[in-house]
């Protein structure tokens, strides 16, 4: 047993006194030196036929330590290997040969265990089987082999102090902590080697580990004060690391600080150790005492960044804003200067991004919602650390800046939510993010709506977001309400340029909304004709009419009538206030601009002709009254019909025929299919008139039209015989008879064609065209008869008349006069008594003539009568029977006193009654003479005067 | 001297006037207008009582009508201030053209005068367009609708036409319309003589008289009446008041004094005055010329 146990310890010395030569060769020579022993015991357990239990033991432990040794040269070779390859190495085959040394030694000892139950070393050969087992990496076995190896030893021995550990330390590996302590406690008491140190830094782990603080930092204050010697290893190292934990599990962080700064160590690193393991064993409230007091310790940089990372862990958990905030805030700027390592990184994001999302959602809770403290609290912190976050990690800044805009809208707090909407937006542009940018001007507008701005401000406002918003989006249905806003607010503001923009662009966008351009055009179209701005107008309906804007023909037709009360307006105006120069400048404009529309043309027409009516310019009102006329319908005539007759009067008054009748015949035209009541006024007007412009054959074509405008047919009439007259009066005979004849033909019972038939019947006997004035004759005749019975005869017809019948009326005179009366008396009775005949022929027959009711032919009857009368009481007187006796001459002019007495006496009458006549009836008749004139003159007094008739220029003085 | 500065006067404003004041020609373009252009000439208001010439000479008719009024006359009258009388006096004196421009100048302020109308309707009967004069008395009786000149000229076209009957007519409407009127008078008065009416133009003829006792028309006139009632002594009383420097000019007085101074056993004397008839002028008096220098024989 001592050589063996010489053996064991003779191998640890070999190790460690052997350190200084090169280790290849020492290993070599070990190895030799063991296979020598090897050999040399072998031969002697065979002497003892395997029977020396402490042979075995010592065979056992050479494989041991040569297991140890090869072991190494394995390990050695493993690591020469590249590293990328040792993956496919075999590592059973690497460490065949070690492992089988240990498999030999395994095997011997429990040939000896089983051979030798009662070998008394057998507390050693479990110890070597326990520690085979651990190699082995059987640890259960390895434990049941090292409580053999304990049981088996005595009270105080090596073995089973080693054993005991060994135990305690797989226990510990274990965590059976409360199972390792007594071993450890035993171990420890009975030897305080070099090792002491590090086995009771195990048991001062085990106490820790079994909440018994005190335990441990008295273990761990005893470990590194025996480090300090070099008797023991040295574990201060670790005891300075670990024990700061302890204190802070023992919650005596004071005492760990004491302790640290007693040794002169940082316990800024220690308590940042310890409270991470704290926090990472869930011990928050101890976490947070280290915490606080890391910070106050915390000197350098490393270590308020530790803390203060700490911290955000810390108070995150425990939701404490402020802190949590502040701590953040502080950290900021270290993390500028990239003075977190990359886990305070992670964790400085996380923390954060955390906090804010965290509150964001606290926020949205019905209960934080209800208390407005409260919520704008959390709200305004949440912005803060999305805030924060978008400055940490700027590929989140728009994110964030959103998030802020969303949690403060949540929070009703719009006006800062419109803040963080427009830096979102901004950030989001920058970044060509274009959903961030929609959300956020989503965010933007909703917070508009909120009031969240007020008055032009929130105008502004709206003008930038809207754009915004189109400049995403400018297709939709929203974008189409939103460019109506956009309109709307730059319309309200007067700013013309701008909504002109927005019309064209929504035309461009929105090319079918043809009502809402209409809309929009229509307050455009205000705004210049509140300026007067007909430029800009014109050019706005050019636009429209090369389709450059969609409207409705109803719009179209309205945007006529606005061009039309513009180009009317400034002239109409100028017109109330008397200017009426200017008024007739812009009418005149507006008439003959082409594009005016039709209603200012003719309005404008008219008013230029008014105008110029006024103004007696006897020309221009001429032609701009046609141009008028020419541009209205009959039934816009006749609304103006007044003024246009009243323009044509003026011409006429203004000694302007020419015009005047052009204007009336237009003016007629358009009323010839019309029952106007001054159609036939205005007929007769053009008759007369182109008559008295000796426009004869005008006037005859003219009356056709009447007729054909259905003209009442007496003023048809009237206007033929005017013509007829006029004819007459031209000397145009031919027109005469043609148009003469068409009129009897027409007009077979009118009267006053006799006198123009009597005057072609006189013509034609001018002419010695017996013929036609036969014809002439007999249609005067023809006339007559049809006229007389229902129609009134002219005067000069009836003396017509009357004139035919004189002749035969003469013819009778002539008759009774040139029969001579002659004797015998029978001769002379039947003369006598036939003249009487033809006196009653010629009485009846100048009553005839009178009855006709001629004055002319009456007096001229009654002067044949009277000579007829006369001249047969003259004869009668006069006459003497021949060769008669101066009795019977006597006798018989007595008797013939008795015929020409009364002969005398009816003459006497017809002369006082044709006198009678003449002056009761005032007849003219130059026939008149033979009553009225004197008789006594040698020559039938004439009278004429010189002049036929005198014109009267003025009334004459009163 | 005298006398030739006042044949140059006269002259001068004979020349004057027989170019009347030609309105300028005015344009009528917009651009050349102004307000003041509109301002309308006021028309003057018509007054009767001031419708006559003031001066109206040794004729009965003289304040009524410048027809009869010699060329010195005239041409006097073509420079007077009023322009109706200077209008009608152009055209009288054969200046037609100048006297109607010179209405269409004064159209605006004279409008409302019948007189106006007549005029213009007498300077057309003057160039022989009828039918524009007819249209424009009818004018005037728009205005008034018994303003006599027109009614009275009215007549004499007609008697011109040869209807004499509706002359008849529209003389007697004329005389109602005025019983101080003297020209309707004074045509009916030589209408009504013409046809035998002798006592009713006697009595017009007299009511002249009293006006103007050395109207030859009216002297004529009356001679005429009583040569018709054999009252020869009459007669010739009036037509002896007749300047014989008339009879070369007149045939229509020269041959009835002639025949009256015949009945009245003056058969020199008639003869005299026969021969001072100038036979260019005799045209529808030839006949009658024939007949009474027959008798004279």
């Amino acid at each position: 047993m001592r050589k063996i146990t010489v053996g064991i310890f003779s191998f640890l010395f070999l190790l460690s006194s052997s350190w200084g030569a090169s280790v290849k060769d020492r290993r070599n020579d070990l190895l030799k030196v063991l296979n020598e022993e090897q050999q040399e015991i072998q031969r002697l357990s065979r002497q003892f036929q395997n029977r020396n239990p402490e042979l075995l033991l010592r065979i056992a432990q050479i494989h041991m330590d040569k297991a140890r040794i090869l072991r190494e040269i394995e390990t050695e070779k493993y690591l020469e290997i590249d590293a990328a390859k040792r993956g496919g190495i075999n590592k059973q085959k690497l460490y065949a040969q070690s492992h089988g040394h240990v498999l030999q030694a395994q095997k011997l000892c429990k040939q000896i265990v089983s051979r030798f139950p009662q070998f008394k070393d057998k507390a050693d050969v479990y110890f070597i089987m326990a520690y085979n087992a651990t190699e082995l990496g059987n640890v259960k076995q390895a434990r049941t082999y090292y409580n053999q190896a304990s049981r088996y030893s005595k009270k105080v021995s090596e073995t089973k102090i080693k054993a005991n550990l060994a135990l305690a330390n797989l226990h510990y590996n274990d965590a059976r902590y409360a199972a390792a302590i007594p071993l450890y406690e035993e171990s420890l008491r009975a030897k305080k080697d070099q090792w002491w140190t590090k086995d009771a830094f195990n048991l001062a782990w085990c106490y820790f580990r079994t909440k018994r603080y005190d335990n441990a930092i008295r273990q761990m204050e005893s470990i590194y004060k025996l480090s300090k010697s070099n008797k023991f290893i040295d574990m201060s190292q670790g005891v300075v690391r670990d024990l700061a934990l302890f204190f802070a599990e023992a919650g005596k962080i004071k005492d760990g600080v004491r302790f640290y700064e007693s040794i002169g160590e940082n316990i800024a690193k220690h308590l940042i150790l310890m409270s991470k393991r704290m926090i990472a064993e869930g011990k928050y409230t101890k976490a947070q005492t280290a915490v606080e007091e890391g910070l106050r310790a915390a000197k350098t940089t490393e270590e308020k960044v530790a803390f203060h990372t700490l911290s955000l862990e810390l108070y995150g958990k425990y939701m404490k804003v402020g802190s949590h905030y502040k701590s953040a805030k502080v950290l900021f700027p270290y993390y500028k200067q990239n003075k977190l390592d990359d886990d305070q990184l992670t964790r400085y994001r996380y923390e954060v991004q955390r906090m804010g999302a965290l509150l964001q959602k606290d926020v949205l809770k019905k209960s934080t919602q209800q208390v407005k403290k409260t919520r704008e609290y959390k709200a305004q912190m949440a912005g803060e650390y999305f805030e924060l976050m978008s400055q940490i990690d700027p590929k989140q800044s728009v994110k964030m800046m959103y998030l802020k805009g969303e949690t403060l809208y949540y929070a009703r707090m719009y006006r800062s939510a419109l803040d963080a909407y427009d830096k979102s937006y901004i950030l989001a542009q920058k970044e060509g993010d274009k959903k961030f940018q929609m959300d956020s001007v989503k965010g933007e507008m909703a917070c508009l709506v909120k009031n969240a701005l007020s008055g032009k401000e929130k105008d502004d406002y709206y003008l930038k977001s809207y754009e915004r918003y189109l400049s995403l989006d400018n297709r939709s249905d929203k974008a189409n309400q939103i460019y109506q806003n956009l309109f709307k607010i730059h319309e309200d503001r007067g700013d013309i340029a701008k909504y002109t923009d927005i019309l064209e662009r929504y035309h461009k966008d929105f090319p079918q909304e043809s009502k809402k351009q209409e809309i929009m055009l229509a307050s455009v179209m205000e705004y210049y004709n509140k300026r007067n701005d007909h430029a800009a107008i014109r050019n706005w309906i050019q636009r429209i009419n090369r389709k450059e804007f969609t409207v409705s023909a109803k719009y179209a037709a309205k945007l006529k009538q606005l061009l039309t009360s513009m180009q009317m307006g400034e002239a109409q105006l100028a017109q109330t206030r008397g200017e009426k120069a200017k008024a007739l400048q812009g009418f005149v404009k507006a008439a003959n601009d082409p594009e005016s529309t039709a209603k200012a043309r003719k309005t404008s027409t008219h008013n230029v002709a008014i105008l110029y009516y006024e103004l007696g310019a006897v020309q221009e009102m001429y032609d701009w009254t046609q141009k008028s006329i020419a541009l209205l319908s009959t039934g816009e005539l006749l609304a103006f019909e007044d003024t246009y007759l009243l323009i044509s009067a003026e011409l006429f008054n203004r000694d302007r025929y020419d015009l005047s009748i052009q204007l009336s015949e237009t003016i007629f035209n358009q009323l010839c299919a019309t029952s106007h009541k001054r159609k036939d006024q205005i007929f007769k007007n053009v008759v007369y008139m182109k008559l008295a412009q000796g426009q004869t054959d005008q006037a005859l074509s003219f009356i056709d039209t009447g007729v054909r405008c259905k003209v009442p047919a007496d003023s048809i009439l009237d206007g033929k015989l005017e013509t007829l007259e006029a004819y007459k009066e031209q000397k145009n005979m031919n027109a005469f008879e043609k148009l003469l004849r068409h009129l009897q033909y027409a007009y077979q019972k009118e009267p006053r064609l006799i006198e123009h038939q009597h005057l072609l019947y006189q013509e034609m006997l001018k002419n010695s065209d017996q013929r036609s004035a036969a014809f002439w004759r007999a249609s005067l005749e023809k006339q007559y008869q049809n006229a007389r019975r229902s129609k009134t005869i002219p005067l000069e017809a009836l003396e017509i008349i009357a004139s035919f019948e004189i002749p035969k009326l003469e013819l009778q005179v002539s008759a009774l006069k040139s029969s001579k009366l002659s004797f015998p008396e029978n001769i002379y009775n039947a003369g006598l008594q036939k003249k009487f005949q033809q006196l009653d022929g010629i009485t009846n027959a100048a009553v005839r003539i009178a009855q006709l009711g001629s004055g002319d032919g009456t007096i001229y009857a009654y002067t044949l009568l009277l000579d007829a009368y006369e001249s047969l009481a003259n004869e009668v007187k006069d006459f003497t029977p021949p060769q008669k006796s101066k009795e019977y001459v006597v006798s018989f002019k007595k008797n013939m006193d008795q015929v020409v007495r009364p002969l005398l006496a009816k003459a006497a009458e017809f002369k006082a009654i044709a006198k009678k006549e003449v002056i009761r009836n005032q007849i003219l008749s130059h026939h008149s003479v033979n009553f009225l004139g004197n008789e006594r003159s040698p020559v039938p007094v004439q009278y004429s005067y010189y002049k036929q008739g005198i014109y009267m220029d003025r009334g004459g003085q009163r | 001297m005298k006398s030739v500065l006042s044949i140059l006067l006269i002259l001068m404003l004979a020349a004057c006037s027989s170019t009347p004041e030609k309105k300028q020609e005015k344009s009528y373009a917009p651009q050349d207008l102004k307000d003041s252009d509109f301002k309308k000439t006021v028309a003057a208001t018509f007054i009767k009582g001031s419708d006559y010439y003031f001066n109206g000479g040794a004729i009965a008719l003289g304040q009524e009508s410048l027809q009869l009024r010699d060329k010195g006359d005239l041409e006097k009258f073509e420079s007077s201030k009023d322009p109706l009388s200077a209008a009608m006096a152009l055209c009288y004196n054969k200046k037609v053209n100048e006297g109607l421009a010179l209405f269409n100048n004064v159209y605006e302020r004279y409008k409302n005068f019948p007189s106006f109308w007549t005029g213009r309707g007498i300077c057309y009967v003057i160039q022989k367009q009828a039918r524009k004069a007819m249209l424009y008395f009818n004018k005037a009786l728009e205005l008034d609708s018994r303003y006599t000149p027109a009614l009275n000229n009215v007549a004499v076209l007609l008697l011109n036409k040869g209807e004499k009957h509706k002359a008849l007519n529209a003389l007697k409407l004329a005389e109602q319309s005025d019983g101080t009127a003297f020209t309707p008078r004074f045509n009916l008065a030589h209408l009504y003589l013409e046809y035998y009416l002798v006592d009713e133009a006697e009595k017009l003829f007299f009511d002249l008289y009293k006006v103007k006792k050395k109207d030859a028309d009216v002297l004529s006139g009356l001679g005429t009446c009583f040569l018709l009632k054999n009252d020869i002594a009459t007669a010739v009383k009036f037509f002896k008041a007749i300047s014989e420097s008339l009879m070369e000019l007149r045939p229509d007085i020269a041959l009835n004094y002639a025949l009256a101074l015949k009945m009245s056993g003056k058969r020199e004397k008639a003869m005299e005055i026969i021969e001072k008839v100038d036979k260019k002028r005799l045209k529808n008096y030839s006949n009658y010329y024939a007949q009474i220098k027959k008798a004279l024989k």
